[in-house]
């Protein structure tokens, strides 16, 4: 039984007649196209020579990486091998999806032209340090493409046009050191939109009403003080008109449907601070983060938020580090106009500076709106790097949607990616202590 | 960590389900475990496997299913988290450490692996031995590959029909 699946032609007793199969090339064609997806273009067409069952494999492999590395033995005339390549495909045989680095325009643009003539569901395309990959000319429009991926590449208006209105399937877009000179994104097939280290210079909007995880990390913007040199706004392209911040307006409204919404700004943030006025309610709302925006003196955008958020069930706070507690408080929190129901919230983390003593305030705040002291953590910390590595691993939720604002301005990516290894949380019961201590200290 | 402790349901004592291999092998899983695999998920939703009665697999072999059952129970918690971009590194350090380490076994126990992975539908598993073999087709001639994956020796005609299409496909040397 174990092995006859695998030996047909031995187990018939023919062995004379059959060719003998090895045990790889009896594996069903599914099967050794999978293996093909982890080889790159050339050495998949190179297996033709392998053996009889492999002849024509490589004609309707899914996947098509075209991406040459340094210690590759890609075959010299790299053009025309690309260009023989997809003409002697399978003509029937989709092209799964299309990984490529752009060394030439034309030829970059040439092959995703191919790829999607194959209708290609899922395009990798990567750019150069020096050279972002323009994309100006490349025709992206396809019923089929349901996933993109570009990094050290040009976004511009014609592009966002194009995969707004004519890639209906689009469903997840991932942006990686690009340049984003397009003004506005707008889809409505848009699941997942993440932006790392992306250049926002114009101003972006994003109008997804679908979208249910927005990740938007390290925004690099211009980001110009205002008149009043007080406050900085997040990629902003000029500060004269706020009709381009980036962000766009009805950042909020859009992503009414989010099941967890990732809020991360520096205090004094004004993009969210102003979408805030028209911000929904968040009905579906399960988890929240937000930052130091939030902490103003009667922490007035976080009882609005809760006060719009009535399923919510976790919320995290992250107070800023350097927080100066040299002033004093004043009295406690106001009980009037503070108060919201969120009958499902069953865990409050705030995490802040070693003395920052707001941290008491919020515990009365959430307990004057019945939450137990037992469901409030509080975590000091004294390094301003762990906090903000931890607001992004901290968390295994499904959907998370993370929209950091302003944050580039103050925590430089490299520091987050060192810090990825060094990312702990302590354990809950210690919290819970920490939190009792503080309260019975304030008081009780 | 982190982990939604509160998360929607399905906690308290973990479920557990029974499968039963081609040669008539019992094996007990945490129906999460087992959940890895899309066939099975099926089943254990609509209540199989537990009690007495268990999922029977008739093309699964039992050193293959314990085999396979290890990798499913060791990725279980990562899957439960969904996927997991928020993972910390030190999670995502560790599988990678468990993966190399799982596939670097007999040739004949991969394919055996990524059959039965293929049949039970676990597309981490197929993903996983797919690459470990493209790892060893990777930067080597014909003939090499021939030789490090086990196919026979070519018989000469076999030959003379290699080195044709050796020049037919010039064009993915040049």
């Amino acid at each position: 039984m174990r092995r006859s699946p695998q030996r047909p032609h031995r187990r018939a007793g023919e062995e004379a007649a059959a060719p003998e199969l090895d045990r790889l090339s009896a594996l069903p064609d599914a099967l050794l196209h999978r293996v093909m997806s982890s080889l790159k273009a050339w050495e998949v067409v190179r297996t033709c020579v392998l053996a009889r069952r492999w002849r024509h494999l490589w004609a309707s492999a899914p996947c098509v990486d075209l991406r040459i590395g340094g210690d590759d033995d890609a075959p010299l005339e790299f053009a025309r091998f690309a260009s023989r390549l997809f003409r002697r495909r399978d003509a029937s045989a989709a092209v799964d999806m299309l990984r490529l680095r752009s060394s030439d325009e034309d030829d970059a643009r040439s092959w995703i032209r191919a790829a999607i003539k194959r209708k290609a569901r899922e395009i990798h395309l990567i750019g150069h340090r020096n050279g972002l990959a323009s994309l100006e000319h490349a025709a992206f429009v396809s019923r089929h493409l349901k996933i993109l991926k570009l990094s050290y590449a040009q976004v511009d208006d014609n592009l966002f046009k194009q995969l707004s209105s004519r890639c209906p399937s689009l469903e997840e877009m991932d942006l990686k050191d690009c340049l984003l000179s397009g003004s506005e994104i707008s889809s409505s097939s848009l699941k997942t939109l993440t932006m790392v280290n992306c250049n926002m210079f114009w101003g972006l909007t994003i109008s997804a009403p679908n979208l249910v995880l927005l990740r938007c990390i390290a925004p690099i913007g211009q980001a110009p003080s205002k008149k009043d040199g007080s406050h900085q706004v997040f990629g902003g392209n000029s500060g004269c008109s706020d009709s381009k911040i980036l962000g766009g307006h009805n950042v909020l409204h859009s992503l009414s449907n989010a099941t967890s919404l990732e809020l991360l700004a520096d205090a004094g943030e004004v993009v969210l601070t102003r979408e805030l006025k028209r911000c929904p309610s968040f009905s579906n709302l399960k988890t929240l983060f937000l930052g130091e925006w939030c902490m103003d003196a009667n922490f007035d955008a976080l009882v609005f938020l809760l006060q719009r958020s009535p399923n919510l069930q976790r919320i995290f706070l992250e107070l800023k580090l350097n927080f100066s507690t040299k002033r004093p408080m004043k009295s406690s929190v106001q009980p009037k106009g503070r108060s919201f129901v969120c009958k499902h919230l069953q865990m409050v983390k705030i995490k802040c500076s070693k003395d920052d003593v707001r941290v008491h305030k919020l515990a009365h705040l959430f307990k004057a709106n019945g939450i137990p002291i037992e469901n409030i953590f509080v975590r000091r910390t004294g390094s301003t790097c762990e906090s903000y590595i931890l607001s992004i691993h901290m968390f295994a939720f499904n959907f998370m949607l993370v929209f950091k604002a302003s944050s580039a301005l103050t925590i430089p990516f490299a520091c987050l990616a060192v810090l990825e290894t060094s990312n702990n949380l302590r354990g809950k019961k210690m919290m819970k202590e920490l939190a009792k201590h503080e309260l019975e200290f304030w008081g009780e | 960590m982190a982990a939604p402790e509160s998360g929607d349901g399905n906690n308290g004592a973990a479920r557990m389900v029974t499968l039963i291999s081609s040669d008539n092998t019992r094996f007990e899983v945490e129906a999460a475990a087992a959940s890895l695999s899309q066939t099975l998920q099926l089943t254990i939703l609509d209540g199989g496997g537990g009690g007495g009665d268990g999922i029977p697999l008739p093309n699964v072999d039992s050193a293959t299913l314990s085999k396979v059952l290890e990798y499913c129970i060791k990725h279980a918690p990562a899957a439960a988290n969904g996927g997991a971009p928020n993972a910390t590194a030190v999670d995502r350090a560790e599988l990678e450490r468990f993966d190399n380490e799982f596939v670097n076994i007999d040739q004949s126990v991969l394919y055996s692996l990524i059959m039965a992975a293929h049949n039970l539908e676990i597309e981490g598993l197929q993903s996983l031995v797919a690459k470990k073999v493209a790892d060893m087709i990777k930067g080597k001639s014909p003939m090499e590959i021939r030789r490090t994956l086990g196919f026979p020796d070519p018989t000469p005609e076999e030959q003379a029909e290699m080195n044709a299409h050796m020049l037919e496909y010039g064009w993915a040397y040049e």
